[in-house]
């Protein structure tokens, strides 16, 4: 072989080489190397506003040892500032590690943030590109600190267990009105531009269980055992906003009437009262459907909502007792359960129309099929809004 | 004539490489613009390409010359050179906004912090390298690349339509005004220089009979699948959509499976930032060729580079370099001036010029029947 041949064989093979690794380097990520003790990878964040500007709690998963007894341990820790990007900062200050906002999976608003501009508060999380859109959001009575400071009975972190009580299968029971980032600024930015996100309540509990006061705030650890005063979250009602301005609460009955509406209802449960006795039924095969019509220009909104019963438990004539067709329900109870159903709805419709915040969508809906219509309304579909009720359940056969 | 690619190659580069480049920065950009309009301009600017993309092709069916040479044959020699260095000045500047989007694409979705610039500085060996390779090596690797680009687009697809509400771009052609209409395929024109591509393929394909027809529709339905993801896109993100850089990165992240399984759409997104990447590469071979044409150099001789080809990609890289650093951090200062001023050069290289040769190719002498 000639020697011009050879060194171009190896200059190209040595080329290569080069761009590999230089690939290598191009599409590794800081080659995995993360200072741990640099880092807190913050899981939820918590805000509350205050008349000096805002108070941000991060709960951040600190990592155990695989042999330890533990299973999670974690820190909490909070920081003030004028707007919430200033309070991550501070929180900066006060530890030395910058919060890693791309796990936060939840974002917890306090009290005192339903006095503001919504998304003045969340302006942060929209900016920033590294935290997820799908990350849940709710609302607390109180202050989102104390919440996640609260203990829950497993333990844990309180972020997980709020997560749980927004998880995707509350929702998809119509249990808990769960939303993300997303959805929550894709509703305000639509022509409703109305949104909600659940109201994060917590019974018992007391503090943070086996909490240690750090400069930096509280930490504590999972010991795995169920302490005294442990906390239960739940997420059945719902804070609704128009504009980014709080609205109001929906009851329970109403946010489930808003779930059936907004959500894919696999399975749902509601207690139906007949003749003085209780039954309480499952709803599957469950379609909701809203469609808007214009009527002389004025917006009517006609909800069809169709499902399949059977009774789960009955005051009455118990499966035990009868096991021959104990899955068919009662006509009374299916016509008792249409009713349920609708009367929760109309119940929501006037929540919508007393507080002029269009959670059912309709003036989105106007606004995309009757262009025009919508436009001499000048978007306060809702004020002037008809609904019609097309509500029927059926029992499985 | 001389043949350095084959028609399926042209077909995979006038699909893949065409479309890869567009899923970046162009549905932000559509959407600040029209809202849920935002496919209409993208239909426009499409419909008038894969005319110039037909009308290269059928240039081609004419005669076996390149472009240059056509343009020696009917202008002179001087006007030949002449529109090689320019094409390869348009090459360079077609790099420019894909280059800084690479560079933003790379730190934004790849990493969870903001790395430095050094860590995009390694796309430039690559770049030096492939684009000293040739146009040949360029077909090469769309046969590699194009499956691969397409099995990543329908994956992130697939993941994404689930996310969709098809009802946030109504109503149509309400929203918007003639004039945002007008801004936004203004401003997205940068991203089709793809009439002018298929021109530098003039004379290095054999053609066949058909193949205009093959090629038109290779860039047709990549058309139709840009022109659908923009819709995904919008439907996905509807309001939040005109903040929404790297579209590719973020369509998919609300698939339900990734909350337990972890962000596997980005093994996804890296075989479309691999097709990209080849892409952005193209337009750096493409300039190479023009500076080697126009030089009377050879670029390649059997798989080894030349020096001129080498000397003129490491030129080209450099400039880019230097454009990556200048403007490190003023990206929408550089989209500004293509919106507003450069457009017209996009216009003349991808959509008329590609006419003028249609033209000149039907009435040259010696133009096959």
């Amino acid at each position: 072989m000639r020697a011009g041949t050879r060194m171009q064989a190896a200059a190209r093979i040595a080329f290569m080489a080069l761009v590999a690794a230089m690939l290598f380097l191009f599409f590794t990520n800081d080659f995995g190397l993360v200072d741990i003790h640099k880092t807190s990878i913050v899981v939820a964040v918590g805000v509350d506003a205050s008349e000096s500007g805002y108070r941000v709690t991060a709960q951040a998963a600190v990592p155990t040892p695989a042999s330890g007894e533990g299973s999670a341990s974690y820190t909490q820790v909070t920081g003030s500032g004028a707007t919430v990007a200033d309070a991550i900062d501070d929180i900066n200050a006060k530890t030395g590690f910058y919060p890693k906002l791309a796990f936060c999976n939840l974002v917890i608003l306090g009290e005192s943030c339903a006095e503001k501009q919504l998304f003045t508060v969340l302006d942060y999380f929209y900016r920033n590109d590294y935290v997820p859109l799908t990350a849940l959001v709710g609302i607390c009575r109180g202050s989102a600190e104390e919440l996640l400071a609260q203990k829950p009975s497993d333990g844990g972190m309180s972020s997980s267990a709020i997560q749980r009580a927004m998880s995707e299968e509350l929702k998809n029971s119509a249990n808990a009105s769960t939303i993300n980032l997303k959805l929550l600024a894709q509703d305000a930015g639509s022509p409703s531009r109305s949104s909600y996100m659940p109201v994060i309540k917590y019974s018992g509990g007391g503090g943070g269980g086996s909490t240690a006061a750090t400069p930096a705030g509280t930490s504590g650890s999972s010991d795995g055992g169920g302490a005294g005063n442990s906390a239960e979250f739940t997420c059945l009602t719902t804070a609704a906003f128009d504009g980014g301005r709080y609205a109001g609460e929906l009851s329970e009955e109403q946010s489930f009437a808003l779930n059936l509406l907004r959500n894919d209802i696999r399975l749902a449960v509601m207690n139906v009262e007949h003749d003085g006795k209780n039954y309480t039924v499952a709803l599957k095969n469950n379609s909701c459907k809203t469609e808007v019509g214009s009527e002389g220009g004025m917006p009517v909104l006609k909800i069809k909502f169709r499902a399949i019963a059977n009774v789960q438990a009955a005051e009455t004539r118990p499966a035990a007792e009868s096991s021959a067709n104990s899955h068919l329900v009662p006509e009374e109870v299916l016509a008792a359960a249409s009713s349920a159903i609708e009367q929760r709805m109309r119940s929501l419709a006037e929540f919508c129309v007393s507080n002029s915040c269009d959670l059912l969508g309709a003036g989105s809906m106007f606004y995309r099929r009757f262009y025009s219509d919508s436009l001499a309304l000048d978007g306060r579909v809702i004020d002037v809004l008809k609904t019609v009720y097309d509500i029927r359940v059926g029992s499985v056969r | 004539m001389n043949d350095q690619l084959c028609t399926r190659q042209v077909c995979f580069i006038m699909s893949a490489y065409s479309a890869a480049g567009k899923l970046l920065m162009m549905p932000a950009v559509l959407s600040y613009y029209c809202a849920g309009d935002l496919w209409l301009p993208a239909l426009a600017l499409y419909a008038l390409q894969t005319a110039a993309v037909w009308a290269a092709a059928y240039a081609s069916s004419k005669t076996d010359k390149t472009f240059f040479a056509l343009a020696e044959g009917a202008l002179g020699k001087v006007a030949g050179k002449l529109l090689s260095w320019l094409f390869a000045a348009f090459f360079l500047l077609a790099c420019v906004l894909p280059v800084l989007e690479q560079k933003l694409f790379v730190q934004s979705i790849f990493y969870d912090t903001i790395p430095s610039l050094v860590t995009f500085l390694p796309f430039f060996v690559f770049s030096v390298y492939v684009g000293a390779k040739g146009i040949r090596n360029a077909g090469r690797v769309a046969d590699i690349v194009m499956p691969l680009f397409f099995a990543a687009f329908a994956a992130l697809v697939i993941m994404s339509v689930g996310e969709s509400d098809m009802s946030a771009l109504q109503p149509v052609l309400v929203s918007s005004s003639p004039s945002r209409l007008f801004s936004g395929a203004r401003f997205s024109l940068y991203n089709f220089a793809d009439g002018a591509v298929m021109l530098m393929f003039m004379g290095r394909f054999a053609y066949k009979k058909g193949d205009a027809a093959k090629i038109t529709l290779s860039y047709a339905a990549s058309a139709l699948a840009v022109l659908l993801f923009l819709a995904l896109f919008y439907s996905i993100f509807s309001s939040l959509a005109p903040d929404r850089y790297f579209a590719v990165g973020q369509i998919a992240v609300f698939f339900p499976a990734l909350s337990l399984v972890g962000r596997v759409d980005l093994v996804a997104v890296y075989a479309v930032e691999l097709c990209m990447l080849f892409a952005l590469a193209l337009y750096i071979r493409l300039a190479v060729a023009c500076v080697c044409g126009a030089l009377g150099k050879e670029q390649t001789k059997g798989r080894n580079v030349r020096p001129a080809a080498a000397v003129a990609s490491l030129a080209m890289n450099v400039l880019l370099l230097a454009a990556a650093i200048i403007f490190n951090n003023s990206y929408l200062v550089v989209q500004e001036v293509f919106g507003r001023y450069l457009w017209c050069v996009y216009l003349a290289f991808a959509f008329v010029l590609p006419a003028v040769a249609a033209t000149a190719a039907r009435f040259a002498r010696g133009a096959r029947a």
